[in-house]
Parts: structure tokens; C-alpha cells; sequence
């Protein structure tokens, strides 16, 4: 797991770190439309620059983002492919029965592997600069307006951090139960699938049976407290928006109105 | 001392669904306000049923609850919750919030306190419990004696009147447990609340000024640590031990020494053995 770049936090206090969480959902939802729309090569040249600045001002080595890639490499690799053998054109450079590349199948794979990699390189700066925490708390705001639908918006909120809450205390359930199970003679890792997939059970149910008591005891702990429903409850923590956020998303907006022209 | 008592159990009822037996069976019980009650029993005497009826969390087939005089209904609910806090047993369990603050914060939030005075309270309760330097600090990183600890911050910071801690000790390695225990005795100090510890930890029992002895959802008997903890037979039908002083008297009178006949919590055990050394 250790690994697993992607979702990971970063701690750190750059200027990355410090913009408005909301702000950064924003800009990524805004980036990932913007790659969409673009095709061509001057545009994504802009756009590179501007992740790379990004990266830069985050203060976190680039290593990281590229680690970050590996577990999508695989994808990656294989949609290029896909495009680069089956785009049919008129220029073909090199053909073996049906497969062929052809000079638009070039041009295509390779809008998509860097529409890949910006947007990778974006959501992992997105999620290695900007605490979990904040992630919800900056989702909820922007949800809101779902509200006047009847969306069930503080619930959602609630539900979001709870679950954020418990990942890693699940996670050590799961290492903890997997070890008792390995202890009394369970194979996780070997024989057939099915084999596998059945020495999955006593791993699951007892995963699902505690998690089923911590719901129960947080349950009756947040009655005792006083929860009732979303409504009428205060906020202790509270999004900041600052000169700085506004300032950031108007650079943004400037650059998407310059590529897209 | 104020004459009302702080809850006032009237003969009360529950049975858990599809139980054979009653987990209360006919309880009443006193509490005086600005006391510190040990509730003991053994596993599955029905304490912790008992002290969920407190505050409304499990509803009575039969019987009443008073908390300070106004009867426990639909209505009193929400500002008897305000106003009586638990620590449950498991430290991982309870944590709302995702850092310890937010976890301090999240009863007040639920009251509509705004956020001025919840900084403020905030910040003096984790001071109060010295883990305001981890307040920005997310529950896996913590101990199970520091969980709780915030746990009881959170409790402080609604202000309640009364403070419940639900065996809150019993998963503690002894440190942890000793660190509470420290606590609860620095609130007591501090007055203003009636804390009701319930627990099978004899030792822990031994501190509170009044003890209420639980079997088979029945009261068995209530008084102050002396009283019971003399009743070494009684002690031990309801599946339950003496204190270690208490033991150590017992065992010392058996083999001749001539101890008083009362229970010794361990400072008066030891000056007891002293006097007695230096007589000889």
C-alpha cells in the first residue's frame, strides 16, 4: 500500500498547501474540461506549463507525481495503444492485417497520453497538497446549492468525513483480522482464484460484523451528544476564501479563455 | 449540599429485545448531585443498560427517571443530554470528529453554540485534559488513553452537570487508566459535578464516595467504600473482588496481626502497619 501515491497526503505549508480547498476543486473540475475541449499542441503546451508551475509552487519533489503514475501506467499504455492501432486514416505508415497506424492514429494517441498525464499530474496535486479534511469539507460547499433539490446535503457531509475518519482505523482492522487469519493457517496470496476468493470470507465477515459494532457504539456515542439532524447546528471549522484564492482562479480563468480562443 | 437528588431512578424496567431476563429489574436509585457514584457489577449485571437509561439513549418498559427534578420525556431529552455527558468504553469507537479538536467541538456544534465560544471552550477543555498540543492531531495517531482523554474534553466542554464514564477505563493499558482516574479526581477537586464511574475495577470503586452495587439488573446494595467493601463475602456472590488493601487486611488479620476490623484503603493500611511496628 505504501505505494500508492495517488490520494495520498503530502504535509507541507506552500503556497499549493495553503489556497482555499474549494478553489482547487474548482480549478481540477474546471482543468479536466479544458483538456477536453483542446486539441492542439500549443494549447497543451500552455497547459503543461501551467501544471508545472503548480507543481513547483506546491514544493513537493516531482518524483512523487511520477510514482503517482505508475499504478495508471498500465492504462495509460494500453488506451495509446488502443488509439494508436485502430485510428483509421488516410496516411498509413505501417500496416499487418487490420492493425495500423496511421498518422491521425499518432496524433490521437498522443493527445491522449498527455491529456493522461495532465490530468493525473493535477488531481495528484490536488490530492497530495490538500488534507482529506478539507477535501470534504470543500465538496459540502460546493454541493450546497443541491440543497434547494432536497439533496440530503449535511448528511452526505457527515457521512463523507466519517468515512474519511475511519479508513485508516478500518485499514488496521483489516491488516489485524488478516493476521489472526494467517495465524490460525488462511493463504491469502496463494492457489487458484477460487481458492483466493474463498480465503477472502474470513477476512470479510469479520470486517463486516466490526464494522457493524463501531457503527453501533459511534451511533449511540453521537446520540449522547446531542446530534439530531443536520439542522440547526453550528460550524467549528470554517473554509477561509482569501485574495490569494481569487487571485488564482482568475489566472485560471484567463488561461482557459486564452487556449480556448 | 443541594437536597434534590441529580437523577432519581423510580422503580424502573428494561428487557432487551428477545431476552429472557430482565436487564433492570425494578430499579431505583438515588443520586445526590456533587458525588462521585461507582456503579460496579460484573459483566452483564445491567450498568451500562442502566447508566443508557440516564439520559434517555434506552427508553424504560416501566418506571420513571428524574434528572434534577423535571421527569425524563420526548421534551426534557435534548437538554438532559446537554447536560450529562458519557465516555463510553471504546476509545476508537466514539471519535466523531476528525481531529481532536473537531472531536471537542462536535457536541457544541450540535447544540447551535457559535463558533466564538466554542474556540474558547475548545481550547480550555484540551488544556484542562493537556492534549491541547495534539489538537490538530487525527484520532489513529493517538493512544487509547489520549482518545479518552479527549473524549473527556469533549464531555467538559458542553459544561454538564453530570459526567458518566461508561467503564471508559477498561480498555487502558494501567497507565492510561491511571491518567483518567487522575482526572476524575482533579474534577471532583473542582466540584460542580456529580461524576458516576461505572466500572468493575474495584480499585477504581474504591475512590468514589458512594458505591452501588449491580447483579442481575437488581440493586443489591449502596454505600460508601468502607461499608461495602467490609462485606467480603457478599463481594464475592456477585462475582466481584476486594480491593488490594482490603485483601492484604483480611489475609494479615487471618495470620494474627492485629489490624482494626474495618476496611483500609492503602494510606490508612499503611499507617495502621506502622503504628503497629513501632507499638511492638
Amino acid at each position: 500500500m505504501d505505494n500508492l501515491i495517488f490520494g495520498r497526503y503530502y504535509p507541507g505549508n506552500s503556497f499549493v498547501h495553503r489556497l482555499d480547498p474549494r478553489l482547487k476543486l474548482i480549478i481540477n473540475i474546471m482543468f479536466i474540461v479544458l483538456i477536453f475541449l483542446l486539441n492542439n499542441w500549443y494549447d497543451y503546451l500552455i497547459l503543461g506549463v501551467v501544471v508545472l508551475t503548480g507543481v513547483v509552487l506546491s514544493g513537493v519533489s516531482i518524483r512523487f507525481f511520477i510514482k503517482g503514475l505508475r499504478p495508471m501506467l498500465l492504462l495509460i499504455l494500453f488506451t495509446v495503444a488502443l488509439q494508436l492501432f485502430f485510428t483509421t486514416g488516410k496516411t498509413v505508415y505501417w500496416q499487418w492485417g487490420w492493425l495500423a497506424i496511421s498518422q491521425e492514429g499518432l496524433i490521437n494517441a498522443s493527445y491522449i497520453a498527455v491529456r493522461f498525464l495532465l490530468i493525473i499530474f493535477m488531481s495528484t496535486l490536488l490530492t497530495l497538497t490538500t488534507q482529506p479534511l478539507e477535501i470534504a469539507d470543500g465538496l459540502e460547499y460546493l454541493i450546497r446549492p443541491l440543497k434547494m433539490i432536497k439533496f440530503p446535503v449535511n448528511d452526505v457531509a457527515l457521512m463523507l468525513s466519517i468515512a474519511l475518519r475511519f479508513v485508516p482505523k478500518l485499514m488496521d482492522e483489516t491488516t489485524k483480522i488478516m493476521n489472526a487469519q494467517r495465524a490460525r493457517g488462511v493463504d491469502f496470496n496463494n492457489g487458484s482464484i477460487l481458492k483466493r476468493v474463498k480465503a477472502l470470507i474470513p477476512l470479510l465477515i469479520p470486517l463486516m460484523m466490526s464494522s457493524l459494532d463501531i457503527a453501533t457504539d459511534l451511533t449511540t456515542a453521537m446520540i449522547s451528544r446531542g446530534y439530531r439532524d443536520g439542522e440547526g447546528r453550528s460550524r467549528f471549522r470554517v473554509l477561509k476564501w482569501r485574495r490569494r484564492d481569487s487571485l488564482t482562479l482568475l489566472f485560471f480563468v484567463v488561461i482557459a479563455a486564452v487556449v480556448i480562443i | 449540599m443541594n437536597s434534590t437528588p441529580i437523577i432519581d431512578v423510580k422503580n424502573v424496567t428494561y428487557s432487551y429485545p428477545y431476552a429472557e431476563q430482565p436487564a433492570l429489574n425494578q430499579i431505583s436509585l438515588q443520586i445526590m448531585p456533587d458525588q462521585w457514584i461507582a456503579i460496579v457489577g460484573h459483566n452483564g449485571s445491567g450498568k451500562s443498560t442502566l447508566a443508557k437509561t440516564f439520559n434517555g439513549l434506552i427508553e424504560p418498559q416501566s418506571g420513571e427517571i428524574y434528572f434534577n427534578g423535571e421527569l425524563l420525556s420526548e421534551e426534557t431529552i435534548w437538554d438532559v443530554r446537554r447536560q450529562l455527558g458519557i465516555v463510553f468504553q471504546n476509545p476508537d469507537n466514539q471519535f466523531v470528529g476528525a481531529t481532536v479538536a473537531d472531536d471537542v467541538a462536535f457536541g457544541m456544534e450540535n447544540n447551535g453554540v457559535p463558533r466564538e465560544k466554542m474556540l474558547v471552550r475548545v481550547e480550555e477543555a484540551l488544556k484542562q485534559v493537556r492534549m491541547w498540543d495534539y489538537r490538530h492531531q487525527e484520532p489513529a495517531r493517538l493512544s487509547g488513553g489520549q482518545k479518552q482523554r479527549v473524549e473527556l474534553a469533549g464531555v467538559l466542554a458542553q459544561r454538564p452537570k453530570v459526567i458518566i464514564l461508561d467503564e471508559a477505563t477498561s480498555m487502558l493499558d494501567p497507565q492510561g487508566r491511571s491518567e483518567i482516574i487522575e482526572l476524575m479526581m482533579q474534577l471532583r477537586e473542582q466540584g460542580d459535578f456529580t461524576i458516576i464511574s461505572i466500572t468493575h475495577d474495584v480499585d477504581e470503586a474504591a475512590l468514589a464516595d458512594q458505591i452501588v452495587l449491580i447483579d442481575s439488573g437488581e440493586l443489591i446494595t449502596q454505600g460508601t467504600p468502607s461499608e461495602i467493601f467490609t462485606q467480603a463475602e457478599r463481594l464475592h456472590e456477585h462475582g466481584l473482588i476486594v480491593p488490594l488493601s482490603e485483601q492484604v487486611r483480611t489475609d494479615l488479620v487471618a495470620a494474627g496481626v492485629g489490624l482494626p476490623d474495618k476496611y483500609l484503603d492503602e494510606t490508612q493500611l499503611v499507617d495502621e502497619l506502622w503504628t503497629l511496628h513501632s507499638n511492638m
